[in-house]
């Protein structure tokens, strides 16, 4: 229907199957999850297959869809949208272009401004494009939301130290990575402590305080034993003091293969990505709740008013 | 008590001429000429260790030479009944200290003659400055290598001070190599495969006596092989590794860098990578000081990163560790690292030019010609010595070294 002499276009066929969607859920909204659940489906499938204009089109539908959930009165109606959007990002977090799962995030905070999980994407989203201030602000707004939640947004905090020290607020950042690495260390993630330890030790070395470098990366060391980032920066301590000798006494410890970060990946790499467990789980929820909500779909087909020309056609 | 004392001086007296005359010493038998002994190795004056040749000349007296005998360090070493060369080989050790040498040469007849020597301490101010400044250089005209050119024709000038070159060889010096390979996302799709055969090869083709290392990296390092000149060792478990993660570049060629260090003679890493760093902790500015100071040679193949475009292909690039502006620097900063080491950076249009870029390299380092020298300011670690080089005799010849080195 979207290709060929006869196709209609995006837009066409989204209101048609938007306004179906409105008399459907006016019937039953139970109906709405497993149809929205569909065109996110078709979404991932489309992209996998690089057919473009048919995955835009499943995924503006998804959209609007949700918009519709996020429309019913009640209490239910603004979470199943979040659910929804979460589910749909779920694919969009891993796919190309990396800003297409911007949209779907935004959407998901006019819903529930106060999603941590959306605001930490959009907020990676923003630093991945080089838009720090913009990744600040999100960062700054999910942790004024969820103060109380200091072991859980500790990756938060640290991509707002991050962000922070590029915009030249460098007493911020330095009380931020402070406090994630005087923590409690059974509630920081190992990946989050050794960035910490990481990004102290490359202001301490930019700034050519090597002392003090010196004595973050030992406490690191003690605390990540072996982690490779933490070897070279204490390397490279040795390197500006021109003590060669000590530097390959250093790197002498060296083992590849302690990547530290969680899965295997690297400490670094973590950090760059995410993780996307919260949209798995969601979207997997999503899916497993199709069955339960199809009779609700079928009774209401039969009881929409274009019942008759979709039995005919 | 001292008229006794008197008696007693003058009985021993008597005794002992009475001996002497006994052993013919006072007798006319002592006129006889006695054989001639001298040392002629080492040459006086000069310091032993280690294994010493000891050699002798001895010439006959009235009587034939029956026996010459060393003492070294007044231990019996070994004699000869008859030899016209006395040669000996002895171990002096490596402590520096004097040690006696003595060849005794006797007829059995007129008696017996030594010759003896002394040889010194090495004294600190007799010390000599060895630490020896190598200079890989290739000369090239019209695209080839110029081969031919004598020790004369090359006039060294660090920092603007000519030097004397006392060390000159062209060809096959052997090398070190770091084989830095990039394992990262980027080269998935079998890319990383295609390189790794080119690695193969290039081990495969090494000469005896190089050795090289191979580090494979995505945002850490994931092998590192010892340094070796076994194919087999340098590609043990690679069938195993897949591409993937990000990259961590600056780290891994710090790294490298540091595994040379201790490394003697020719130094050389080879990165094969599109070269853009995401997930590093060192800045390249770093990791340049280092390359000068360990005067290893960068060559750079570089592959084109993913839609690498003709004309500023670094304008869009955004990674969560660094903006545009950032990887443009660090980019050009590698370049400027590579030309700077003497090395080159070739760009390849594909993976499937991995195995021939190698071989141009080895065929490259197998032509320079290899010149040292003894720097003859020193300005203490850390100072940049900047280097020129004159080629006479080789008009439009263009010349490829390192533009200078951090003194150690």
């Amino acid at each position: 229907m979207l290709s060929g002499p006869q196709a209609a276009s995006s837009e066409e066929l989204a209101g048609i199957e938007t306004g179906l969607a409105e008399e459907l859920a006016a019937a039953d909204p139970r109906s709405l999850l497993p149809v929205a659940v569909l065109h996110e489906a078709l979404d991932r499938d489309a992209l996998e297959r690089r057919e473009i204009a048919l995955a835009a089109h499943a995924r503006e539908v998804a959209a609007a869809l949700a918009g519709l959930a996020a429309r019913r009165k009640g209490d239910a109606g603004r979470p199943l949208a979040t659910r929804l959007l979460l589910g749909l990002a779920a694919h969009l977090v891993h796919s190309l272009p990396t800003s297409l799962d911007e949209r779907t995030f935004l959407q998901v905070l006019a819903y529930d401004e106060n999603d941590e999980t959306a605001r930490l994407f959009l907020a990676a989203g923003a630093e991945r494009a080089g838009r720090y201030p913009e990744a600040a602000v999100q960062l700054e707004r999910l942790l004024k939301a969820h103060p109380e939640n200091d072991s859980e947004n500790a990756e938060a905090r640290l991509h707002l130290a991050v962000n922070l020290r590029r915009l030249g607020k460098t007493h911020d950042a330095d009380r931020l990575l402070a406090s994630l690495i005087q923590g409690p260390s059974k509630a920081t993630e190992s990946w989050v402590l050794a960035v910490a330890y990481h990004e102290t030790g490359r202001a301490l070395l930019a700034a050519g305080r090597l002392d003090e470098a010196e004595r973050s990366l030992r406490e690191g060391l003690a605390r990540l034993p072996g982690d490779e980032k933490l070897l070279l920066e204490l390397a490279a301590v040795r390197e500006l003091r021109h003590e060669p000798a000590q530097v390959r006494q250093v790197l002498a410890g060296f083992r590849p293969g302690h990547a530290e970060g969680a899965g295997g990946e690297s400490a670094r790499h973590r950090y760059t990505h995410p993780s996307a467990a919260v949209l798995e789980q969601t979207w997997k929820d999503l899916v497993g709740a199709v069955p339960e909500n199809l009779p609700a779909l079928a009774a209401a087909l039969q009881r929409t008013p274009g019942r008759k020309e979709r039995n005919r056609s | 008590m001292k008229r006794s004392f008197l008696s007693g001086l003058r009985l021993s007296a008597f005794v002992a001429l009475g001996v002497l005359s006994a052993l013919g010493v006072l007798s006319g038998r002592s006129a006889a000429a006695a054989p001639q002994v001298s040392i002629v190795q080492p040459p006086a004056g000069q310091p032993v260790f280690g294994l010493v040749e000891i050699r002798a000349e001895v010439r006959a007296g009235d009587a034939p030479v029956r026996r010459v005998e060393l003492y070294f360090d007044h231990v019996r070493v070994g004699g000869f009944r008859e030899a016209p060369l006395y040669r000996w080989v002895v171990d002096a050790g490596q402590e520096n200290t004097e040690h006696q040498i003595e060849v005794v040469a006797s007829d059995g007849a007129a008696g017996a003659s030594t010759a003896s020597l002394t040889t010194p301490v090495l004294r600190t101010d007799m010390e000599i400055d060895v630490r020896l400044q190598q200079l890989f250089v290739k000369v090239e005209r019209e695209g080839r290598p110029l081969t031919g050119l004598s020790r004369g024709d090359f006039t060294i000038l660090d920092n603007g001070a000519p030097q004397e070159i006392v060390t000159f060889e062209q060809g096959d010096v052997p090398f070190t190599a770091v084989l830095l390979l990039d394992a990262s996302t980027s080269m998935r799709k079998g890319r990383l495969d295609t390189a790794v055969n080119g690695v193969r090869s290039f081990v495969r083709a090494m000469n005896r006596l190089d050795e090289a290392k191979l580090l494979l990296f995505d945002d850490s390092i994931l092998v590192e092989t010892p340094f070796t000149g076994v194919p087999s060792i340098l590609t043990l478990g690679l069938s195993d590794v897949e591409a993937h993660g990000g990259t961590a570049l600056n780290d891994a060629l710090y790294l490298a860098l540091q595994r040379l260090d201790d490394r003697l003679g020719r130094k050389v890493v080879v990165l094969l990578s599109d070269g853009i760093d995401v997930e590093s902790v060192l800045p390249m500015a770093l990791v340049r000081g280092a390359v000068r100071r360990s005067q290893a040679s960068l060559y750079w193949l570089r592959l084109r990163f993913d839609g690498e475009r003709e004309g500023g292909p670094l304008q869009s690039l955004y990674t969560t560790w660094r903006d545009a502006e950032g990887h443009r620097r660090e980019m050009d900063e590698l370049n400027a690292t590579v030309l700077e080491s003497g090395g080159r950076v070739e760009v390849l249009q594909g993976i499937e030019d991995v195995p021939a870029a190698l071989k141009r390299l080895l065929d490259e380092l197998r032509g320079q010609y290899v010149l040292g020298y003894s720097p003859s300011v020193h300005r203490g670690a850390g100072a940049w010595h900047k280097l020129k080089l004159k080629v006479r005799g080789a008009p439009g010849a263009r010349i490829r070294l390192q533009e200078g080195y951090l003194e150690k």
